[in-house]
Parts: structure tokens; sequence; C-alpha cells
């Protein structure tokens, strides 16, 4: 026993010594921005600082991709910054906002709705890419949504050492991505500074589907409230944020949910025109709009917001 | 035709996975990263001086690792153990054989009736309904949901093999319940095996075990290797084949081949990584487990495949149900019935699906096949001598039971047999040849290789790390420790794929 122990015992203490060595490393590493991948969306949005504008998008992929940033730019006057995120639920909403927030000013909040946003903590809107935040531990709302959601996040091994949280998206935070990190610098300058956020439009018609299908909701009850929205709604009261909820268009989207909650809850939400909702090409699959597609929705969402400026949609190409 | 409306009550089986993923102490969890040390200094340093308590203790444990999961059904398995341990009891003293037969019944009734219940009923009622609708009859099924405890087909087969020992005047029975609810509920191979006979495992319980370097040393060896196969190569292998399967429509032929290939890895990775951790888990308390896996994809022939993959299985279905049938006493004729019945079964104890009974059909018929083979031309083999007869002719079997083997693994991982069909199809159908692989699918591949190299290397010995220089054990050691610090697939990782049995 006394021999196994000995041995066991130094090869233990070596490859743990060699793994808290490491993870620590990566706590070091990948915390460091001036290291963020800032053409990966969520890094550049966690990233943000000092910026103060009027306007932020908020929500999932259909917001990332329903705007030209820079037409709303040019066309309001005002500064607008796109905080969608592809496969964005509303807890993860709920951290970019709240930690955005400490870092910068916004005057209205726009958040993009689907009906899952009213259906509760077992919805797609409570989707999170935890591996995006684990930089930001020290975070405590990060922190808080995370290990609340997270299963193993809320270890006895990651409350006794934190670190150990890389470990478990080791994919994102191995040696590899460390080697790829240090180059970042050197790339050209991220095309989202130059877009406030905006999607870049090869993505999307790069990922398009050659099918689009006419989406089918069923029109389910909605019982409860996404948690993490009504907080997003307490955290703009809180700081005197205006909120303007609307919902990107769907192709052949209904939106019963959304019209049947929206009589009983204190705030309008903006749905598309109907114009959006049977024209394929605008879109480049069924929840997402094309380039076409953005440019007619950022104009139409305007004159929304700004009647006093309403714009002929007929003339845009 | 007027319909006639049939009630069927039926029960919905569902098999809790995302609360098992949750709440199992998994052998790849941090939690038995926790859980194992504090055993292993119990029960080495508090309780090495008295057996009875040391024994007691393991019970405890066992019970604390399964009601983990779920503490109710803790009354399941005390209940079953219970029940053989009266039976065995009084099966040693009966001497009247109607009695010893009426205590038999009672034993094997009670643990198929359970395994009945919770894995088999649902099916059953569905097979009833669907050949009902078939020929005209409407039947409205009612459901209740049942969860399927995690491992009752391992520990039901374990103690069923005790009281048919016992009945066969082979064992003894025990008198110690503590003993042998010990071994029923023995946590290294409680959940998934491999499955221990009485014959091995009981004795052990009541000999004063002692700790000794090679144990020690040979079960960090077999942790170390199992979590490598489970973390490494199963969940690298399923986050490629789950992807490929959900989309089998639209995969291209070389990803379904890819798919197919790596879920036969993906399979073989998950389970004999369990038993390897089992088993050294079981050499850490001083137990020695029955080997379960014996490098399967090398073997030359089907029947071969079957002396190496799933031993505990294999040997249960051999002793206990081949051989009673009669086994290959008899004639050809018998003993290829006995063949296929043994592997519908076995099929069937994978799972409540026809899925699994054509893949054990599969494995049957090309069983069948190699012993016919045998028995025609073991002659004519014997005179053949020569470098091709040799090397290359068994290369080649073992080549193409590999692909067959592989082949019928579809079956086992689709959810229904016109997915599988499918599947097969769609490699034909979806032919195309892509112009690079995607990263994703490199790393498995890469593991793969390097796994079967390591296996290879280390066939006809305890453990793939016995290497002669000590600096290049250690460096074998520190290298696997990368992969699975690097690769392992720690939060996406899967529930091993044989506890849903």
């Amino acid at each position: 026993m006394r021999k196994f122990l000995k041995e066991f015992g130094v090869i233990f203490f070596f490859f743990f010594g060699f793994i808290l060595a490491y993870l620590c490393f990566c706590d070091f590493f990948f915390s460091k921005e001036e290291y963020f991948d800032k053409k990966y969306k969520p890094a550049w949005i966690l990233s943000q600082k000092e910026k103060d504008v009027d306007y932020a998008i908020l929500g999932s992929s259909r917001a990332y991709g329903a705007f030209d940033m820079n037409l709303l730019d040019s066309l309001t006057g005002k500064k607008w910054i796109n905080l969608g995120s592809n496969g964005s639920g509303m807890a993860e909403n709920y951290m970019i906002i709240n930690h955005f927030l400490k870092r910068n000013k916004v005057k209205t909040i726009l958040i993009q709705v689907d009906g899952d946003a009213f259906a509760g903590a077992d919805s797609e809107q409570h989707r999170i890419h935890p591996y995006s935040f684990l930089p930001y531990w020290q975070d405590s709302i990060i922190k808080g949504v995370l290990t609340k959601e997270i299963k193993s996040l809320d270890s006895f091994l990651i409350r006794a050492i934190p670190q150990f949280r890389y470990l478990y998206y080791n994919k994102y935070f191995s040696p590899k991505e460390i080697f790829r990190r240090l180059k970042i610098n050197q790339e050209p300058e991220n095309t989202l500074d130059n877009l406030f956020g905006g999607e870049p439009i090869d993505i999307r018609t790069r990922a398009a589907r050659s099918n689009i299908e006419k989406a089918i909701k069923s029109g389910s009850a909605i019982k409860d409230i996404n948690p993490y929205f009504l907080k997003i709604i307490d955290l703009a009261k809180s700081q005197n944020i205006d909120l303007l909820l609307f919902t990107a268009p769907v192709y052949y989207g209904t939106f019963e949910e959304i019209i049947s909650i929206d009589e009983q809850f204190d705030y309008q939400i903006h749905l598309p025109e109907d114009r959006f909702q049977k024209d394929e090409t605008l879109f480049s699959d069924t929840w997402h709009l094309n380039e076409k597609g953005r440019t007619l929705f950022t104009l139409s969402f305007f004159n929304r917001i700004s009647p006093n400026y309403l714009l002929n949609l007929s003339q845009v190409p | 035709m007027k319909a006639v409306q049939y009630k069927i009550f039926s029960l919905e089986i569902r098999s809790k996975n995302k609360l098992c993923k949750e709440l199992l102490v998994l052998f790849n969890s941090f939690t038995f990263l926790i859980f194992l040390p504090i055993v292993f200094t119990l029960y080495w340093f508090v309780f090495q001086r008295n057996l009875k308590l040391q024994n007691a203790f393991i019970l405890v444990v066992s019970y604390v690792f399964y009601g983990w999961w779920d503490w109710r059904f803790l009354g399941l398995i005390a209940f079953s153990s219970l029940v053989d341990y009266l039976v065995g009891l009084k099966l040693g003293e009966e001497n009247d054989q109607k009695r010893r037969n009426i205590l038999l019944g009672i034993s094997l009734g009670l643990n198929l009736g359970l395994l009945g219940l919770f894995k088999y009923f649902n099916f059953f009622i569905d097979s009833t309904i669907q050949l009902l609708n078939s020929v005209g009859f409407m039947a409205n099924p009612y459901s209740l949901q049942l969860i399927l405890p995690v491992g009752i087909s391992f520990y039901t087969f374990q103690t069923m093999s005790y009281t048919i020992d016992i009945y066969k005047r082979q064992i003894e029975p025990t008198k110690d319940p503590i003993d042998f609810f010990a071994f029923v509920s023995f946590f290294p191979q409680l959940v998934a095996g491999p499955i221990e006979r009485a014959s091995n495992l009981l004795p052990q319980f009541f000999a004063k075990r002692n700790f000794t370097y090679e144990k020690g040393k040979l079960g960090m060896e077999l942790i170390l290797w199992g979590l490598f196969k489970k973390v490494v190569i199963a969940d690298n292998c399923a986050l490629v084949v789950n992807q490929i399967f959900e989309r089998v429509d639209d995969a291209s032929s070389i990803e379904l081949l890819l798919g197919m290939f790596l879920f036969s890895f993906q399979i073989y990775g998950d389970f004999s990584g369990y038993s390897d951790i089992a088993i050294g888990v079981g050499s850490l308390l001083g137990f020695t487990l029955m080997t379960n896996f014996k490098t399967p994809y090398f073997s030359v022939d089907i029947v071969d495949f079957w002396r190496r993959w799933h031993i505990s299985l294999s040997t249960w279905f051999r002793d206990y149900v081949y051989i009673p049938l009669g086994g290959s006493k008899i004639n050809l004729n018998i003993t290829f019935r006995n063949i296929f019945l043994v592997f519908l079964v076995s099929g069937f104890w994978h799972g409540a699906n026809w899925t699994f009974v054509f893949w054990g059909a599969i494995h049957s018929i090309l069983f069948i096949f190699v012993i016919w083979n045998y028995q025609r031309s073991s002659e004519a083999k014997l005179q053949k001598t020569g470098f091709f007869y040799k090397k290359i002719t068994p290369f080649l079997s073992g080549l193409l039971t590999f692909v067959i083997v592989t082949i019928a693994w579809i079956f086992f991982r689709s959810t229904t047999l016109q997915g599988a069909f499918q599947y097969l199809s769609n490699i034909w159908i979806n032919f195309d040849i892509p112009s690079s692989l995607r990263l994703a699918y490199q790393v498995p591949v890469f593991f793969v290789l390097l796994m079967m190299v390591m296996e290879w290397r280390g066939k006809d010995k305890n453990s793939v790390f016995e290497v002669r220089s000590l600096n290049l054990k250690y460096s074998l050691y520190f290298v696997f420790f990368l992969s699975i610090l690097f690769y392992g697939a720690f939060v996406d990782s899967h529930q091993f794929i044989y506890f849903q049995f």
C-alpha cells in the first residue's frame, strides 16, 4: 500500500498540478480582452466598453441579422449597437445586457421576442453558450446565471477551484486555441466594429438553405413568462432605460402567441408588416432575412419608431 | 366490418435520460472523482480489520451510489436481493425436486417479471396493438409512465445466475445476507456489468482481501484507459455520429459510412470503457472482476467476436440458455436453432425494440454460417499451411467480420427498422465524395486509430500500459492523461449507452 500511495501520490500531484497550472493560465489568458476573437459576436459584445449609445438591439440571430445598422445610423443620426447573437436565448440576453450596462450607457433597449420568450424556462429562449461567458466568472450576475442553469458548473469542485470551469469546455480553451488567439491581433480589422455589431451580409448568404419552408407554429397556451425576460425588464426599469419590444419577420409567421400575450402585457410588441410574411425573396431561410429583406425591414422599422420621417418603401430595390 | 374497440392498458417506459445524466454518479463525473477516494480511504484504512464491516461498507456505498440516481429504486434492488437470498437458502436445504422447481420458478418469475414490467411491457402492448390494428381491430392504448431502473437487466441476470447455480448444485447458498446484498449491488459493476457469476464474485466477499501494489497499479491503469475510451473515443465519436444520424437524408455516402464506423467505435469505447473502469475500481478494492472485452474488433470471425465482446453476457446466455436448450450436443439442426434463439433473446435483452431483435438475428445468421463452415471444412483447413493461409486469410476474414459487425450496429443505433434500412440505402443513394473532411471528423478518427494501435500491442497483456521501459510507461500515462484533459468531452459527455439496457 505504501509503495502504491507513494507512486500514485506523486503521479496524482504531478497531474493535478499540471491541470491546475494549465487552467490558471487559461483563466489569465482567456480573460484578456486583447486576445478575444472579436469576429465571434459574443466575444465582441462582451468586450465593448465606454460606449454611449442611443439604441441597443438585443436578441438572437433574428435580431443580429434583421437590421442594416449603417442604414439605421444614417437614417436616424443616432448611435446604434446590435447586441444580437446567434442562438442567444433570454438567459444569455440577460447576461449580455447586464454586462454591457456595467461598462456602457444605453438610452433605449430593443428586445427581439419570439413566442418562446413567453414560454418559461424550458423554452428555446433559455439557451446559453456558457463558454462565451466563462472569462467573466467574476461578474456575479453571469456566475449566478451559469451556475443556476448549467448544473455541472454548480459542482463542489468548481466552487472550490473555479478554474476547473474551463475543463468542461476544453474544446474552446485548448492549447491550439491559445496559439490561434495569440495571432488574433495580426488579423485584419474587425468588420463588426464597422457594422455597429450588425451581421456581415456574406455570413447569412453563405449559410442560407436552398429551401425555405413555411413556418408552422402551434399556438400553444402561454403559462409563464421567461424569468430572464422579466429580469431584463426590471433591469431596464431600474436604470430608467426605455424598452421597445419587436419581432423580426418569419416566412409565413403568424405570431399567434405574441399577439395573444400582447393584449395582456404592459408593453406593445412591434410585429413586422404583413408584406414580409409571404415574400420568399426577402428571406435567406424561414427564420432569417436576406440582404434585401434586411434593408426593407430596417426601413419599415424606422418608420414605425420614427413616424415623422416616413420613407417610401416601394422605392427601395 | 364493424371495428371493435379494445382498450389496452399500456405503461410508457421512459429512461429518464436527462435526469440520469445529472444525478447518476457516472464514472466520468467529478462526483465520482470525489466519491472513489473517500470510499478507497475508508475501505482500506478504517474497515479493513473487520471483513464483516468492510462488506457492510461496500453494501452501504453501493446503495448510496445507486440511490444517488433515484433512491426509490433501492427498494426494488433490495426486494430482488431479498427474494433471491431467501430462495437460495431454501434451495440449499430442499431435496424434493418438485419444491426445488417451484423455488426456482419463484426466483425466475420474480426477476423476469420485474424486468418484463419495467422494460418490455410497453413493447408487447404496442406490438399487440399494431397487430390488432393491422387486422382491422381498433385498439386504443392507455398509458402510464414508468421509469426504467438503471442497470435492471444487469443485476437481475446476476441474481438469477445465483439461484440457478444453487439449483444446479454448482454453488452453496450464502447464509450471510450482507455478503449477498453486497454481491448483488457491488457498485463498480452494478449498473452496466460485467454481469458477475456468484461462483466468481461471491467467494471474494468471504475471504479477507489484501491490497497489493500490482492490483492497485492495474486498477489505476484500467481506470485511465477506460476513461480515455469513454470521454475521448466514445463521446467524441458520439458528437459526430449523432449529427450524422440526425440528418440521414442529407448526409453524403462518405459521411454515412463514417457515421457507421464511428458508431462502431463509440459503442466499443463506451461499453468497454465502462467495463475497464469497473474492473479497475474492483481491483482497487481488492476484487477481481471478470474480463468483459478482449479486443473484439481483432476477431477473425463472428464466433471469435462473441468470445471477445461482452463476455459476461455471452457466457451467461451460453450457460443458462444455450446449454439448457441442448447446446451443440444433439445434432446440427438443434444447434442452429439454439444459436438462433439465443441471439434473438440476446438482442431482446438489449432493448425492447424490433431493431435489437433484428440485430440479434443478423448475428445469429452469421454465427450459424460460420459454425456450418467450420463443420464443413475443418479437416481441409488443418492440412493448409503457408503464409497466405496463416496470415492473409485471418486478416481478410477479420476485416470482413468487422465490416459486417459495423453494418449490424446500424440496427442497434437506429430507433426503427425503417430508419436503419434508410441509412443503409442512403449510403448508395447519396453517393458523393466531399473534397475534405471536417476537422470535427478528424479528431475522433485520429484517436480511434491511436486506440487500435494501443490495443493491438497490448492485446495479450493485462493492461495497454504494460511496457518494459519505465520512461515509456510514464510517457504513455502523460499522453493519455493529456488526451483526456484536452480532448475529453466533459460537459457534452453522454450517459453510458449500456445504462439503458
